[in-house]
């Protein structure tokens, strides 16, 4: 792949993720937030795409775009209460936190530029998804195992927390 | 003979005392126990004096042993604890011992019936032990330290009667005011300290004659007349000298042994003899025997015109001591050292014989005023003559011991060269003048107590009175004898045995006119008295307005000296108090408190952070971490900016 | 994707965790603020990622790890959703501001 068409496909991702970033935490309406929120997933399943891991930006899509973003929406449904759409959505911490986090930018962007960082010259091995199975079922296995009792006490858990109480 | 009991055996006395014999019936064995040790005192005393005198005991210290060693200092500075035996020493341990005996005997009977009986004896019993020991200390500290001593003995026995609020207030105001002189006192001794590398009498009398004291400010001359000074200004507040004699009249309100022994004949001498033992000093300074022999004649002076108009008798008699010890320190002043403590002597005798005739009238009138006495003479015949010894003997008549030892006083004025060297001839004259006034005031008033006292007519309280029982009446027989003979003592006739005692070269030319002088102006004095209160050929009751009245309102009131101190240094110090007082409160207090002010507020601020907001602590937590990252990078690289475009 | 350094997947990633830690801290809505936390999950993931494809692209253990990250969001979201339904219901309200029974 030519130059020019890396650099640009890598602008057009970089902007994917980010402006609807910026707009998830900043739009009063905490809907189209959560409705932002999508295109930011799609675009960091991009950036795994140009990175080579193609299982993971499949991944990527299906649990965060899909998943997590519904629950975010249900939610938002289920805890509305009138008036929110007129209520300001930032509190007086704003003008801090955008130096904080404008000073947290700037850091890691120039602390990550400016090391040196050791490249590895080889290019990862074709077959990616299937060396990724063989992985979790293979040396990964307990770790594998472990997160999805993980994700079953969560299950329990989410469901306990949120189940209405036992009527008296 | 060890020197050392001489102190010791009082002090045995006072411990017993104070174990056994403060309650009760076994009070009466508490003078027992103080006459006995005084005995033993008075009995080693004199063997070491004849000892000495005769030759077998050689002068110098004893008994050393090492105290204090300061090794800091360079030379390295070492006291040593001993006791002193030369003519000085032996001459002021018999003389104390003597007195003391004497006058406990008398207390006896004088102090029967008092409650606290074994209280006042054990008093006394420190008191003996702490002048002995001051008259034997070998070195200038331990000099000191009795100094305080005796100090605090006066005050314990001048507040005896610690109910009575004027006897607390003297006692109080004794303490104070020979303080001022206690503070000079001890100034001196440390610069000496510092300067000779050693407070030793012996050494630093070496030092001092062979010129080797090193000074450390002024040079070596100024130095050793602040030194003499400083040390003198003790004497002045222990011996009543003018200015800080105001403490001797009021110290009256203790009891009359008490004025007898202390303020009469010892504790009131010891700065005659603290003068006398630092002599080498003063000889070495200039003008300093000018200005003690100043000091002393303006005292003198001063006294003896206050007691011309006392009506208490015990105040007479002090105003009369003041006035006898500016006498002592003039003779000293004026080179004579034999003199001055030729006349302590003559004056511990004498005034101690008067001061328990006084108590002895006192006794039987209980009243201290004149105007409440007259014709005593009758009904206390033993006391009204005694009393007559003695009072001729202050004035100086011969062949009483007084007139001996004014005499020489005298003599020495008249030959005296460090009044020249201050005041010149024309100022020695003065002295001279002043101190021959001093002849007849004291004829005067000694006169007039006498006789209004013992003669005139019967006042009532003389129809109750009864002489006093012989436990009293006889050491004040004693007292006559000795008054009355103690003239010998330095007789020219008999190679003047004081002098050589005392270890006088060759004795002072004789001054025949002096001798003659001092007589009929003595006599004339007591022709005075007689004729206005013997007599009554004048009436001074007639003096109404003038100056003769304000002279004579002033010298009742000490010259108003008392209510200059009262005024000026009381409120001087109180002012001073309040300030510090001030400062306590609200600067001291006012930091303490501020501190806690402090952590108050800084507390209160501190607690906003606890808004118990999660986003606030996110806030924290993540601008920490960042700062952290910061810093690292900072000091890492050293370098803030770089592009990281290739 | 030689041509693109390492440097800017990871400064990509650095303002995507920034703009996520701006939404945890400045969002009154409890669900917003969650919103932010997966922003930030996200950028974790892209590092990684970036640093296995330009450091140790043979190795496995990244991916494998990047896997989990995203399980474990997955958990995460769940309960924590969970939770804001549960204060909800007691609190009547899940204003971010208003939950401050930790003051004191």
């Amino acid at each position: 792949m030519s130059e020019p068409l890396q650099y640009a496909l890598f602008g057009l991702v970089a902007a994917t993720v980010l402006v609807p970033a910026v707009l998830v935490v900043t739009v009063r309406n905490l809907v189209r937030a959560a409705f932002w929120l999508l295109p930011a997933f799609l675009g960091v399943a991009a950036a795994f795409l140009l990175l080579g891991a193609d299982f993971l930006a499949m991944v990527q899509v299906l649990i965060y775009a899909g998943a997590i973003m519904l629950l975010l929406l249900f939610v938002l449904m289920l805890t509305r209460s009138p008036g929110d759409a007129r209520v300001p959505q930032s509190n007086r911490l704003t003008l801090w936190a955008g130096v904080l986090c404008a000073a947290l930018a700037l850091a890691i962007v120039v602390i990550t530029g400016a090391s040196y960082w050791p490249v590895a010259s080889s290019a990862p091995a074709p077959g990616f998804t299937r060396a990724v199975g063989e992985a979790l079922l293979g040396p990964y296995l307990l770790p594998f195992e472990v997160a999805s009792v993980l994700l079953l006490s969560a299950m329990v858990g989410a469901i306990v927390i949120a189940r209405k109480e036992a009527s008296r | 003979m060890p020197i050392y009991l001489v102190p010791a055996l009082p002090l045995a006395s006072c411990i017993l005392i104070s174990l056994c014999c403060l309650q009760g019936r076994r009070q009466r064995l508490a003078p027992l126990l103080l006459i006995a040790a005084l005995a033993g005192s008075l009995l080693v005393s004199l063997l070491l004096l004849v000892g000495l005198a005769g030759g077998e005991l050689s002068p110098g210290p004893r008994h050393l042993f090492p105290w204090l060693a300061v090794q800091a200092s360079d030379p390295p500075l070492v006291l040593q604890f001993g006791f002193l035996l030369d003519g000085l020493s032996a001459l002021m341990m018999v003389l104390v011992s003597a007195v003391a005996l004497l006058v406990q005997v008398y207390s006896i009977g004088y102090m029967r019936g008092d409650d606290g009986y074994g209280r006042y004896f054990a008093f006394m019993a420190l008191f003996s032990f702490s002048m002995l020991g001051l008259v034997t200390a070998s070195n200038l500290l331990q000099t000191y330290v009795f100094w305080e001593l005796v100090g605090l003995c006066s005050y314990l026995l001048i507040g005896f009667w610690y109910r009575k609020p004027e006897a607390a207030n003297a006692a109080k105001k004794a303490f104070v005011v020979t303080r001022f002189g206690d503070v000079g006192f001890l100034l001196g001794v440390l610069a000496l300290s510092y300067s000779a590398g050693t407070l030793d009498l012996g050494g630093l009398q070496r030092i001092i004659a062979g010129g080797e004291l090193r000074p450390f400010f002024f040079g070596a001359s100024a130095f050793t007349t602040v030194v003499a000074l400083l040390i003198f200004s003790g004497a002045v507040g222990k011996s009543a000298q003018f200015p800080l004699h105001v403490w001797l009249p009021d110290a009256m309100e203790g009891p009359t042994p008490v004025s007898a022994l202390i303020h009469a004949a010892t504790m009131v001498a010891a700065g005659v003899y603290l003068v006398a033992r630092t002599y080498f000093i003063f000889e070495a300074s200039p003008y300093t025997l000018g200005v003690v022999a100043l000091v002393g004649v303006v005292t003198a002076f001063l006294a003896a015109s206050i007691a011309l108009s006392q009506h208490d008798v015990k105040r007479i008699l002090a105003y009369s001591t003041i006035s006898q010890l500016g006498y002592m320190m003039l003779a000293l002043g004026a080179g004579g050292y034999v003199a001055g403590m030729f006349h302590l002597t003559t004056h511990a005798f004498f005034k101690a014989l008067l001061f328990l005739c006084a108590g002895s009238v006192i006794h039987a009138v209980h009243s201290n005023d004149i105007r409440d006495m007259g014709g005593l003479a009758r009904r206390m015949p033993v006391t009204a003559l005694t009393c007559a010894v003695g009072a001729l003997a202050l004035a100086g008549i011969p062949p009483l011991s007084g007139f001996f030892s004014k005499d020489e006083v005298l003599s020495c004025v008249v030959t005296s060269s460090s009044l020249v060297m201050l005041v010149g001839e024309t100022g020695r004259r003065v002295v001279l003048g002043a101190a021959l006034a001093v002849v007849f005031m004291t004829a005067c008033y000694m006169g007039r107590m006498w006789l209004v006292v013992f003669a005139g007519r019967r006042g009532e309280s003389a129809d109750h009175a009864h002489e006093s029982p012989l436990v009293m009446t006889g050491p004040l027989a004693l007292l006559a004898l000795l008054a009355a003979g103690a003239g010998v003592l330095n007789l020219p006739a008999l190679h003047h045995p004081l002098g050589q005692l005392l270890g006088e070269g060759e004795p002072a030319a004789a001054v025949p006119w002096v001798a003659t002088s001092s007589v009929a102006i003595g006599l004339a004095g007591l022709a005075l008295a007689a004729a206005i209160y013997g007599l009554r050929l004048l009436d001074l009751g007639r003096i109404k307005s003038g100056w003769p009245l304000a002279l004579y309102r002033g010298s009742q009131q000490n010259w108003y000296l008392d209510a200059f101190y009262t005024v000026v240094v009381a409120r001087a110090v109180l002012v001073g108090a309040d300030i510090i007082a001030w400062v306590d409160r609200h600067v001291v207090n006012g930091m303490v408190d501020g501190v806690g002010w402090l952590a108050g507020r800084a507390g209160t601020g501190l607690r906003r952070a606890h808004t118990g907001q999660l986003q606030v602590y996110a806030y924290v937590l993540v601008s920490a971490a960042v700062l952290v990252v910061l810093v690292l990078w900072v000091s890492r690289s050293g370098y803030v900016l770089v592009p990281f475009l290739r | 994707m030689s041509a693109i350094p390492l440097s800017w997947f990871l400064a990509l990633a650095g303002v995507l965790f920034a703009i996520g830690v701006f939404g945890v801290l400045t969002r009154r809505n409890a669900v917003a603020v969650l919103m932010g936390v997966e922003l930030m999950l996200n950028a974790c993931n892209l590092n990684l990622v970036a640093f296995w494809r330009y450091l140790h692209p043979t190795a496995l253990d990244a991916p494998v790890f990047v896997l989990l990250v995203i399980t474990i969001a997955a958990a995460e979201a769940a309960v924590g959703l969970a939770i804001v339904l549960s204060v909800y219901r007691n609190f009547r309200g899940i204003e971010v501001g208003e939950l401050d029974l930790m003051k004191h």
